[in-house]
């Protein structure tokens, strides 16, 4: 057996044993020597009294010598870490009030700013909740004019959705929805925000179903049977949350709409926390007979698509102007002159994000420097009341190095307590947050944690 | 307390093996032998011998058991391990091509 796996089983033994037998087996050993340096002196021809003093003067104390020789074991650092820690512990229980203020300024410094940071972060580089890969989509728009004169129309009809969606190939795929209120039975009558969306709707925006499945393929054709994907909110509040009610069928309009999915907590596309129900586009037939809305020959339609890697907006705005082009041409209407436009789906402008952190992120860190300071001046007074205490520890053989490792330990375990502290009061503050801000993904964010930490 | 500054580190653990290596041997009888043999150029006190005997013994190179002395007092008796006898045959190689090199650059300058 190697000596260093020699010297591992020997820590692991002695921890196993617990450190009571190893202090007693080296009390022991030290006896024994102290004994057989006095009978030897004895031997000597001393007397027992002076053979006691000389032999304890030559040894230089019992304690040093013991501290030496643990110092000396294998795993001491960790052992000797340990026991500050606990005396660590036990001081800051010496004096509860200062702890206290320490701890809990630290702690509100912490929690404010972590609550701030994830809420900037979410505001403005997270994802809209249930959205993956955000930053690959972009909303389309088209508009004709038939001169310097005549008025812009919007192009945004199914046929103009057909041609965009079968011509531009830049895109993985691309959706069309419309909004609508519509009443529901559950069984009280209920107004509900509504999309009725095309069947890739989920698919493009990378959302799965929370809770049984999103629209299959041919679930926007006319003839299947009427289906609808209802929001996390809305089977909270509506459902009562019970697994069950994917299957049921409810009454929207006029129709009957089978619940076959539950979307994730927030989901609302383009626009989060505002959407109960999704029903392919196909229903609007279905549901057209109680409403007006559906009426209106061009259905006002919003187009999303989501990027493929290598492509970006411009290209596909030169696409859809051309295609929307030759669409026109092919109906005969001839001389127009098509734009395209693409938004980015983000609550703030890319172009302002940099300029809004810099001006939010340092209100709460002035915050976090204020708490920072008022703990450090509670930690120095409390250090002045200690000094009597190091000078005591000082005397009776600690090392400069063991007592500034003490207090080090004990700030460490003083600012440990407060981070477990503000995280705590962070997580509760940003949950009371979310009531209002449902739509906010605003989860503690590791990386927001760890800037936090360094 | 540690060996003076210009005993090389390691040196102790050596000697102590050496020592050990004629047969068992308790605490006290080392430290005793060790300011004998080196004649107290080393301080063969308990601070620098037992730490140095602990690791040692950690590193299985001797085994300790108690027993009681010639003087019939417990004492901890060291006995030298296989591992151990390795062990000095190494660290005595590595002195001795040490100070050989260091002779031979004081004696060839």
């Amino acid at each position: 057996m190697s000596a260093r796996l020699s010297r591992l089983r020997a820590m692991l033994r002695r921890w196993c044993r617990g450190t009571s037998a190893s202090e007693r087996a080296l009390d022991e050993e030290i006896a024994s020597v102290l004994e057989h340096e006095i009978g030897a002196r004895i031997a000597d021809g001393m007397s027992p009294a002076d053979a006691q003093r000389t032999a304890r003067a030559a040894f230089g104390g019992a304690e040093p010598v013991k501290e030496h020789i643990r110092e000396a074991r294998t795993g001491a650092l960790v052992e000797s870490v340990v026991r500050d820690t606990r005396y660590a512990w036990r001081s800051i229980w010496r004096s509860p009030g200062s702890s206290l203020a320490v701890v809990g300024s630290l702690a509100i410094g912490l929690a404010v700013t972590i609550a701030a940071m994830a809420f900037v972060n979410a505001l403005m580089f997270g994802d809209y909740p249930g959205v993956a890969d955000q930053r690959r989509l972009i909303e389309v728009g088209l508009s004709r004019t038939a001169g310097e004169n005549s008025p812009d129309v919007v192009m945004r009809s199914e046929a103009d959705y057909l041609a965009l969606r079968d011509g531009l190939d830049g895109l993985q795929g691309l959706t069309a929805f419309s909004g609508a209120v519509v009443t529901a039975a559950l069984p009280e009558p209920h107004s509900l925000a509504a999309r009725l969306v095309s069947a890739n709707y989920f698919e493009v925006f990378g959302t799965r179903a929370r809770l049984g499945r999103t629209f299959t393929p041919d679930e926007d054709r006319p003839t299947r049977a009427a289906v609808a994907v209802i929001s996390y909110r809305s089977w909270r509040r509506d459902f009562n949350g019970d697994p069950s009610a994917i299957g049921r069928a409810i009454r929207v309009a006029d129709a009957y709409v089978t619940v076959v999915g539950v979307a994730p907590d927030g989901f609302g596309g383009t626009t989060p926390g505002l959407v109960d129900i999704w029903m392919p586009m196909a229903m609007s037939a279905l549901l057209a007979r109680d409403s007006t809305w559906m009426s209106s020959p061009e259905r006002r339609m919003t187009f999303v698509g989501r990027l493929k890697d290598d492509v970006s907006a411009v290209q596909i705005r030169a696409a859809a102007e051309a295609i929307a082009t030759q669409r026109l041409a092919a109906e005969g209407l001839s001389g127009q002159h098509v734009k395209a436009a693409t938004f980015d789906i983000s609550l703030v402008d890319p172009s302002l994000r940099a300029r809004a952190a810099w001006l939010v992120t340092p209100i709460p860190v002035l915050v976090l420097v204020i708490a920072c300071v008022n703990a450090s001046v509670l930690l120095l007074a409390r250090g002045t009341r200690r000094a009597h205490e190091l000078a005591v520890r000082l005397a009776i053989g600690a090392s400069r190095g063991r007592v500034v490792r003490q207090l080090v330990i004990e700030s460490l375990a003083l600012g440990l307590l407060a981070a477990g502290v503000g995280i705590l009061l962070a997580s509760w503050g940003l949950r009371v947050a979310s009531l209002q801000f449902f739509w906010l993904s605003m989860a503690i964010d590791a990386s927001v944690l760890a800037e936090r930490c360094s | 307390m540690p060996p003076r500054k210009d005993v090389p580190s390691g040196t102790l653990d050596l000697l102590i093996l050496r020592i050990v290596a004629r047969g068992p041997m308790h605490g006290w009888g080392l430290m005793k032998r060790l300011s004998e043999l080196t004649n107290d150029v080393f301080q063969a006190t308990p601070g620098a011998v037992f730490p140095a005997l602990q690791r040692i013994e950690e590193s299985g190179w001797v085994t300790g058991e108690w027993g009681v002395s010639e003087n019939n007092r417990k004492a901890r008796f060291y006995t030298i391990t296989k591992a151990g006898r390795r062990q000095l045959e190494k660290e005595r190689e590595h002195w001795n091509a040490i100070t050989a090199a260091v002779s031979r650059v004081l004696e060839g300058a």
